[in-house]
């Protein structure tokens, strides 16, 4: 009798389970917003700001939530009604939660963040709404072309973000040591002294003593800086790693480390912090962004012995992160919604503000121009020069790039492919084709991933 | 039919006692053996976790087999599991045996000190081992210099110390648990057995081999298989400490976990084939189980 009972009640358990599972699905797909809606919610936005009452939801993480505060009041006085709630994690939290809410048809937030590096994973999501039904094809000048494309979808035909900012990549360097063994340090004449990899070889015998102090956090990190714009794939999904002069670029990481001119650590370790803040590690690249970082976090009190140039070895322009928002096609405040996203990114006044509090650099390009002193003016924190100018030059140049899901992945296997290479005492050659086969044995699940993703996109082609 | 009717009958004659358990079942339902089915059914298919669902059978699966990385990381897994078990079953029984024989004051002190790892944040120990272990600035590399011994590169070189690192963080971590447990059952231990064994002139290291050790077997056996699991676990560790899901260099410290997570969702969005690796990992815990239950289970009934 008993047992009988468990069965029952355990078939009866499990059929409701798959009942739900299947409905859950079915339901996944919330309604799509029609030519029609997409029209009616961008007249109203322009038309009468007034008249949109709701309270909306933003999910993302710090520091923007401090972003979206510095600019809240300029944004409630042309939209009084709309109330907005914060919603703040850290980053790869807020992205979970995110993709199981998306997935599950509720629960997302009515305006999203998306951090660059997972753009690629929601560029063909029809969970997302279509910007280009709000009007946002209008705005698309008004965007670098090379962060802009990385949020249409692979059929070209859907916008699934409005990008938020840019990270060109800059070197960060010590101007007191350059200054103490005699470099120069203004910016361009660092640039110019850097421009071929004999020059960057010169600076980093200058300023590092063995085992005290180093060029750079690791001699891998020049050969990565040459694939910031993470693109490793082409359309093609074929893994292209040879760029102009890379094999020169793997050369000299080998010599600096050769010589111990770099710690051989992680840049973002604790211990490369500590370096940075010290003065033992002399140099370090990355996204703009990186300002904010060295004047809240890494080093508050370093204000005067930091300078920012260009990328040495003559790299191409570059840029590195940034991220975008989003608006879930499960929003039911899409007009309220998108006033926000509109003014927050597509506005000079919302950009400069938030740009003024975190140092997001905008890729809303009119935001430059609007508030040149902010681009122009010196940063007493880096010794009146003034980072943000060769940034905006840096902006302007950077390449359209295709981007995959498997980007992440690859970039992490630069830093571990080239100290694996350098160990066992590789050829730059060797090294280059060591981090093809460590990248291709680690994406291989992710290319059939992504594969799939084209496939239903109706783009790819065997 | 008449099942259904003894069904009904019975949950209308007992439902004031359904509605007082109902909580824990309906809980356990959503969070417990929902995700594990819908896990297994995930596994048979290629998804995104956005786009459309398309069922692929066992590919999966024999995908896996033949991926190089998996073979990679379940070795490493195996390989800090067995060396870090060496130190947590013979420290926390000798530790437990110390304390039991009351050889210091203070049980209680020592207790807590010894349990705090396994209660203390896996990322706030990481951080402080990272600054241990770290090449230029650290303190075992700066003891070492003490010696005039060359600085070592524990976290980077060619990626086979990474592992060292881990196992010294996951003994570290579960010495004190397993010696909690291992003191709780020695107290179960009547004390005539102590005194007869002393009387016999039978020395502590032969009291613990030949007295304790067989006596606790049932206690050791439940260590060892939370032990073994907590190994399969192991992310947090190998991945702050690598500062990546690839496990640093030559992937020296990749896990199985890390691997998990390295396909969904933090470094991309396969989330059949991670799936796919849960279940594989399920499985061999099941059978590691399984087999150390029939091994030293067996006499103990």
């Amino acid at each position: 009798m008993k047992k009988k009972l468990q069965k029952i009640v355990s078939v009866l358990l499990i059929t409701g389970m798959c009942a739900s599972m299947v409905t859950g699905c079915g339901s996944k797909a919330a309604q799509a917003t029609t030519e029609e809606a997409g029209k009616e919610i961008a007249a109203a936005v322009d038309a009468d700001p007034a008249s949109i009452k709701a309270h909306i939801e933003v999910g993302g993480w710090p520091s923007g939530d401090d972003g979206f505060k510095a600019a809240m009041e300029g944004f409630n006085a042309i939209y009084p009604n709309i109330e907005v709630e914060l919603v703040f994690t850290d980053t790869t939290s807020h992205h979970q939660a995110l993709q199981t809410a998306l997935a599950a048809g509720e629960g997302a937030p009515d305006v999203a963040m998306v951090e660059g590096a997972y753009i690629a994973q929601y560029r063909n999501s029809t969970a997302l709404t279509d910007l280009n039904l709000l009007g946002a094809q209008d705005l698309k000048n008004d965007f670098g072309a090379f962060k802009w494309e990385q949020a249409v979808s692979d059929d070209g035909t859907r916008l699934v973000a409005i990008p938020w900012d840019l990270g060109p990549t800059l070197y960060y360097y010590r101007t007191d040591v350059f200054e103490e063994v005699g470099l120069p340090t203004d910016p361009e004449e660092v640039a110019e002294l850097m421009k071929t990899w004999d020059g960057v070889l010169e600076v980093a015998e200058k300023v590092s003593i063995p085992g005290q102090r180093w060029f750079l956090p690791s001699a891998a990190y020049p050969y990565q800086w040459m694939f910031i714009n993470r693109d490793y794939y082409d359309e093609k999904l074929n893994l292209v790693l040879e760029r102009e002069g890379d094999l020169e670029c793997i050369d000299a990481c080998l010599k600096i480390r050769e010589n111990g001119w770099d710690m051989d650590i992680d840049m973002w370790s604790g211990e490369a912090y500590a370096a940075y803040a010290a003065g033992t590690c002399v140099s370090v690249a990355a996204g703009s962004w990186f300002s904010g970082f060295l004047k809240t976090d890494i080093d508050p009190d370093g204000a005067g012995h930091w300078g920012a140039t260009v990328l040495p070895g003559g790299m191409p322009a570059t840029n590195w992160g940034g991220s975008f928002l989003v608006i879930p096609e499960q929003s039911e405040n899409k007009e309220a919604a998108w006033a926000f996203v509109k003014y927050m990114l597509a506005t000079a006044e919302g950009q400069n503000a938030m740009f003024k509090a975190v140092d997001y650099f905008p890729a809303y390009e009119p935001a430059w121009t609007a508030a040149p002193e902010l681009y122009t003016d010196p940063d007493p924190y880096f010794g009146g020069q003034s980072p943000n100018a060769i940034a905006a030059k840096i902006a302007a140049e950077v390449p359209t790039v295709y981007n995959t899901i498997m980007d992440t992945t690859a970039e992490g296997y630069i830093y571990s492919s080239f100290n694996a290479g350098a160990e066992a005492g590789e050829t730059p050659e060797q090294i280059r084709e060591r981090l093809g086969s460590d990248i291709e044995a680690a994406c291989a699940e992710l290319k059939q991933q992504q594969i799939q993703t084209l496939k239903d996109a109706g783009v790819w082609q065997e | 039919m008449k099942g259904g009717n003894n069904l009904l009958y019975n949950l209308r004659k007992y439902r004031v006692a359904y509605a007082y358990i109902a909580p824990f079942y309906i809980l356990f339902l959503v969070f417990g053996i929902f995700p594990m089915v819908a896990g297994l059914f995930l596994s048979f298919f290629r998804w995104d976790g956005l786009g459309s669902m398309h069922f692929i059978g066992v590919e999966n699966y024999i995908n896996l087999l033949g991926d190089a990385l998996f073979w990679k990381a379940l070795q490493n897994t195996v390989f800090i599991g067995i060396i870090a078990h060496i130190p947590i079953l013979l420290g926390g029984l000798i530790l437990a045996y110390i304390l039991n024989s009351k050889l210091v004051h203070g049980q209680n002190l020592f207790k807590t000190i010894y349990f705090m790892p396994m209660v203390t944040s896996s990322v706030a120990i990481t951080i402080i081992f990272a600054n241990l272990f770290g090449y230029n600035y650290g303190l075992l590399n700066y003891v070492l210099s003490l010696f005039g011994k060359g600085p070592v590169n524990w976290l980077g070189g060619d990626g086979s110390l990474i592992r060292v690192a881990v196992i010294v963080m996951f003994a570290w971590k579960w010495i004190g648990w397993n010696m909690v447990i291992y003191l709780a059952g020695m107290q179960g231990i009547s004390n005539d057995i102590y005194e007869a064994a002393r009387i016999d002139g039978a020395s502590h290291s032969r009291i613990v081999f030949s007295i304790v050790m067989p006596l606790l077997k049932p206690i050791i056996l439940f260590t060892l298989i939370q032990s073994t699991i907590g190994m399969f676990n192991l992310f947090t560790e190998p991945f702050v400490l690598t500062g990546g899901l690839g496990g640093g260099t030559n992937n020296g410290g990749l896990t199985l976990m890390m691997y998990l997570f390295s396909k969904a969702p933090q470094g991309g969005n396969a989330y059949g084939y991670a799936s796919a690796i849960a279940y594989v990992i399920t499985v061999m815990i099941v059978i590691i189980s399984v087999i150390l239950n029939k091994t030293m289970g067996r006499d103990k009934a």
